[in-house]
C-alpha cells in the first residue's frame, strides 16, 4: 500500500493512454471559465451603492454587513441580512399600520356614538309625553326630545303632527310659535277695539281697519306678523272677518291652514258677529293654543331662549309675614295691606301692595299695567261665603301703561293694587261696604292685565294667599 | 469566505485542473461546463476545502469527481471497444497523425475506450485510479483527497485496476488477438 508497491505494466499502459495528447485551445478555454468565474464573484461580491443606501436606509445606520473583508461581502449572509431588515420593516410597518387601524376604528365608532340621533320617540310616546306632563318637567321633556326639536327645525315645519312639549304639540319652530301668538294677540286686540269702535259708533262695524285705528282708542296692532302688511279686514254680513296671511306668507284666500303641508300653506283668520259681539275661528282648532299662546312664554323660559324686554326688576325686601299664594308655573303671589292695622274702619282706604315671586329655575317675564285695575277680589267671610268683586276698567283704556319686569329665579316684583274703600266709593278702585266681622282677603292677578302681550310674557292668573281683614264699627 | 482566499486555492493547481479535466472531458463544451461545476463547488465549500488538510488534493478529487459524473452522463455514446493489446501496440511517443487534440484519431478511440472501461469502475475505485495514474498523487494524498485511510487508498486502487485489467481482457478474448 505504499509508494513502493511492485510496478505494474499495466499502469504504464494507463497512464500513457489517459495523458496522452493535449488541447491548448480546449485548455485555454478553461483558463478563461475560471478567470471569467473569478471576475463574477468580484462584481457581485462588491455592494452596489444602492444596496449600500438601502441598508443606511432601512436600517438607520446600524446594519454591519457580514464578514467584510477587503471590501467583499458574504453574500448569502447579506442576503439573510436584507430578508431580517425586510421582516423587521414590515413587522413595524405592520405594527404602526394595526395602531392606526385600531385609532381610526375607535375614533369612528366613538364619534358616530357621540353623534348618533338618540332613538326618536314613537308616536304614543310623544303623545304620552305631551299629555302627562307637568309644568315644572317641561325642561326633562324638552332634554328627552331634544333630537325631535332638531329634527322638527331641520325641516322648518310641522313635525307629523305630534309635538316635542305638551304646548308645542303640533312641532312647530320657535318662530312660528312666536308669530301665531302674536297673530292671536293681535286678534285679540282688534276684537276689543272693535268692541271699544262699536261702542262708540252705535254699534257699527267699521268699514276698514283704518277706520278702527283712527281713534287711537285701540293700543294693540293691526300689523300682519306673517305679513308685511296689515291683517286683511273683510266685512261679510254681520260678521267682519280677520285674516293673516299665514307661515307661507301668501294671501290664499281665506283657506285655512292645511296642517298637512309642511309649508303650511293657508290663512288663519277669526269671525266677529258685530250684533252679537262673539267671534269663531277660522282655523283648525289645534292651532288654537299656539294663537292664545297661554303656555309661551313658559315654555320659552323653560328653553332660556327667550329675549327679554323689560330691566331687571329691584329686589323687594319681603316680610317673613307674606302670605303666598298657590304657585303656578313657578310663580307665586302675596299682598299686604297699608296701613297695616289690625282693625279698619269705614270710610277708611286702603292700598293694596302684590307681590309676584319668581320660584322656578328659569327666568321670567311679566308684562303688566303700572296700575293694576283689572285684577279680582275674593272676600271671604267668617261663614266662608266667597264674594268676587272687580272694577270697572273700561275707562282706563286711555292712559293705562304697560310695564315689564324681567324675573330671576328668586326675584320678586311689587305692584300697586287696587285700592280698597271701606264704605265709601273710589274711582279706579273697589268698593267695598262689608258688616262688622272679620274677613279674608285676597286677589286673582292676570298676566299681562293689557293687550296685547309679547311671546315673552307670561300669561295667567296668580292668586295671592289670604289676608285677615277685620272691620270695625 | 473571500474571494482573495479563493483565489489563493485555485491559482497554484489551476494549470493541473485544467489539464485534468481536458484530458478527461476531451469535449470542450462539456469541459468547459465540467470547469464551472468544479470552480462553484469549490466556491461553496471554499471553508471546508481551506480546513481541509490537504485542500489541494481536495479541489483535484472534486475535478475528477465531476468529469467522472460528466463522463457517466456520455456513457450511452458508443465507444470502440478495445483491449489490453490494443493498448500495448500504440507507440504513444511516437510520430503520430496529431488531430487537434495531439493524438491521432486511432489513439483518440483508445483512450475514449479506456474512459469507458474507467467509468464502469465504481467512483471510489475510479477516483483512486485516476488521482494515482493520472496525478501520480501517493497513496496517501489519494486517502486524503477521498477522506479515507491510507490502506482503504489503496484497496480501492488495487480493486480498480483489477478490474479495469477485467475488463479489458475480457475484451480481448471476444477479438482476436493484436499482434
Amino acid at each position: 500500500m505504499n509508494d513502493q508497491h511492485k510496478h505494474d505494466p499495466f499502469e504504464d499502459v494507463l497512464h500513457d493512454a489517459l495523458t496522452a495528447g493535449s488541447n491548448p485551445e480546449a485548455e485555454a478555454r478553461l483558463h478563461r471559465v475560471c478567470a471569467d468565474f473569478q471576475n463574477q464573484l468580484k462584481q457581485s461580491a462588491r455592494p452596489s451603492p444602492f444596496r449600500i443606501w438601502f441598508t443606511r436606509l432601512t436600517s438607520s445606520g446600524r446594519a454591519t454587513f457580514p464578514q467584510i473583508e477587503n471590501g467583499l461581502l458574504d453574500l448569502p449572509a447579506v442576503n439573510r441580512q436584507y430578508v431580517k431588515i425586510i421582516s423587521g420593516l414590515f413587522r413595524r410597518f405592520a405594527t404602526v399600520l394595526l395602531l392606526v387601524m385600531i385609532v381610526t376604528i375607535s375614533g369612528v365608532g366613538i364619534y358616530k356614538l357621540a353623534t348618533a340621533p338618540k332613538p326618536e320617540l314613537s308616536q304614543s310616546e310623544r303623545l304620552n309625553f305631551a299629555y302627562s306632563h307637568k309644568p315644572a318637567d317641561i325642561g326633562v321633556i324638552l332634554n328627552c326630545n331634544q333630537n325631535v326639536v332638531n329634527a322638527r327645525e331641520k325641516r322648518g315645519g310641522v313635525d307629523q303632527g305630534t309635538s316635542s312639549t305638551a304646548y308645542n304639540r303640533l312641532g312647530l319652530q320657535d318662530d312660528l310659535m312666536k308669530k301665531f301668538f302674536m297673530t292671536g294677540a293681535a286678534f285679540r286686540g282688534i276684537t276689543t277695539g272693535l268692541m271699544a269702535y262699536q261702542l262708540d259708533h252705535a254699534n257699527q262695524a267699521p268699514e276698514t281697519i283704518e277706520q278702527m285705528m283712527k281713534p287711537v282708542d285701540y293700543i294693540g296692532t293691526a300689523k300682519d306678523p306673517f305679513g308685511i302688511g296689515d291683517l286683511k279686514y273683510v266685512r261679510q254680513n254681520d260678521e267682519v272677518l280677520i285674516y293673516s296671511v299665514g307661515p307661507d306668507g301668501k294671501w290664499d284666500g281665506g283657506k285655512p291652514i292645511d296642517l298637512a303641508d309642511p309649508k303650511l300653506g293657508g290663512d288663519v283668520g277669526i269671525a266677529c258677529n258685530i250684533r252679537t259681539g262673539k267671534t269663531r275661528n277660522l282655523f283648525d282648532e289645534r292651532l288654537a293654543p299656539y294663537l292664545k299662546g297661554d303656555r309661551l312664554a313658559h315654555e320659552l323660559g323653560a328653553r332660556q331662549i327667550i329675549s327679554l324686554k323689560g330691566p331687571p326688576v329691584q329686589l323687594v325686601p319681603t316680610s317673613g309675614t307674606l302670605a303666598w299664594g298657590k304657585e303656578v308655573d313657578g310663580l307665586r303671589a302675596a299682598m299686604d295691606l297699608a296701613p297695616s292695622k289690625n282693625e279698619y274702619e269705614k270710610g277708611e282706604q286702603i292700598k293694596v301692595r302684590l307681590y309676584v315671586q319668581n320660584v322656578s329655575r328659569h327666568v321670567v317675564q311679566l308684562a303688566s299695567s303700572r296700575d293694576r285695575i283689572e285684577d279680582t277680589l275674593i272676600l271671604r267671610d267668617e261663614k266662608g261665603v266667597q264674594v268676587r268683586l272687580v272694577s270697572d276698567s273700561r275707562y282706563a283704556l286711555f292712559w293705562r301703561q304697560l310695564v315689564r319686569h324681567t324675573l330671576k329665579p328668586g326675584e320678586t316684583a311689587s305692584f300697586d293694587g287696587l285700592g280698597l274703600s271701606i264704605g265709601t266709593v273710589r274711582l279706579g278702585g273697589i268698593d267695598i261696604n262689608p258688616n262688622n266681622g272679620s274677613y279674608k282677603i285676597s286677589f286673582e292677578l292676570k298676566f299681562p292685565d293689557l293687550i296685547p302681550c309679547l311671546p315673552e310674557d307670561w300669561q295667567g292668573k296668580l292668586t295671592t294667599g289670604e289676608v285677615e281683614l277685620r272691620v270695625a264699627r | 469566505m473571500s474571494l482573495d482566499a479563493f483565489k489563493n486555492l485555485i491559482e497554484p493547481i489551476e494549470s493541473r485542473m485544467v489539464r485534468t479535466i481536458a484530458r478527461l472531458v476531451r469535449d470542450p463544451d462539456d469541459a468547459a461546463d465540467t470547469m464551472q461545476e468544479v470552480l462553484s463547488t469549490v466556491w461553496k465549500k471554499l471553508e471546508t476545502i481551506r480546513t481541509h488538510e490537504n485542500p489541494s488534493a481536495y479541489v483535484m478529487r472534486i475535478c475528477i469527481s465531476k468529469a467522472y459524473d460528466t463522463l457517466r452522463k456520455r456513457s450511452r455514446e458508443t465507444s470502440r471497444e478495445i483491449s489490453i493489446e490494443d493498448l500495448l501496440n500504440v507507440d504513444w511517443a511516437g510520430p503520430q497523425n496529431h488531430s487537434d487534440e495531439g493524438v491521432s484519431d486511432e489513439q483518440l478511440e483508445l483512450v475514449r475506450g479506456v474512459m469507458a472501461a474507467v467509468i464502469a469502475l465504481p467512483t471510489q475505485q475510479a477516483q483512486a485510479v485516476l488521482l494515482r495514474i493520472m496525478e501520480e498523487y501517493s497513496f496517501r494524498e489519494i486517502a486524503q483527497a477521498l477522506g479515507c485511510a491510507e490502506a482503504t487508498a489503496y484497496s480501492h486502487f488495487s480493486k480498480g485496476k483489477a478490474r479495469l485489467r477485467e475488463i479489458l481482457t475480457a475484451k480481448s478474448s471476444k477479438k482476436a488477438p493484436v499482434k
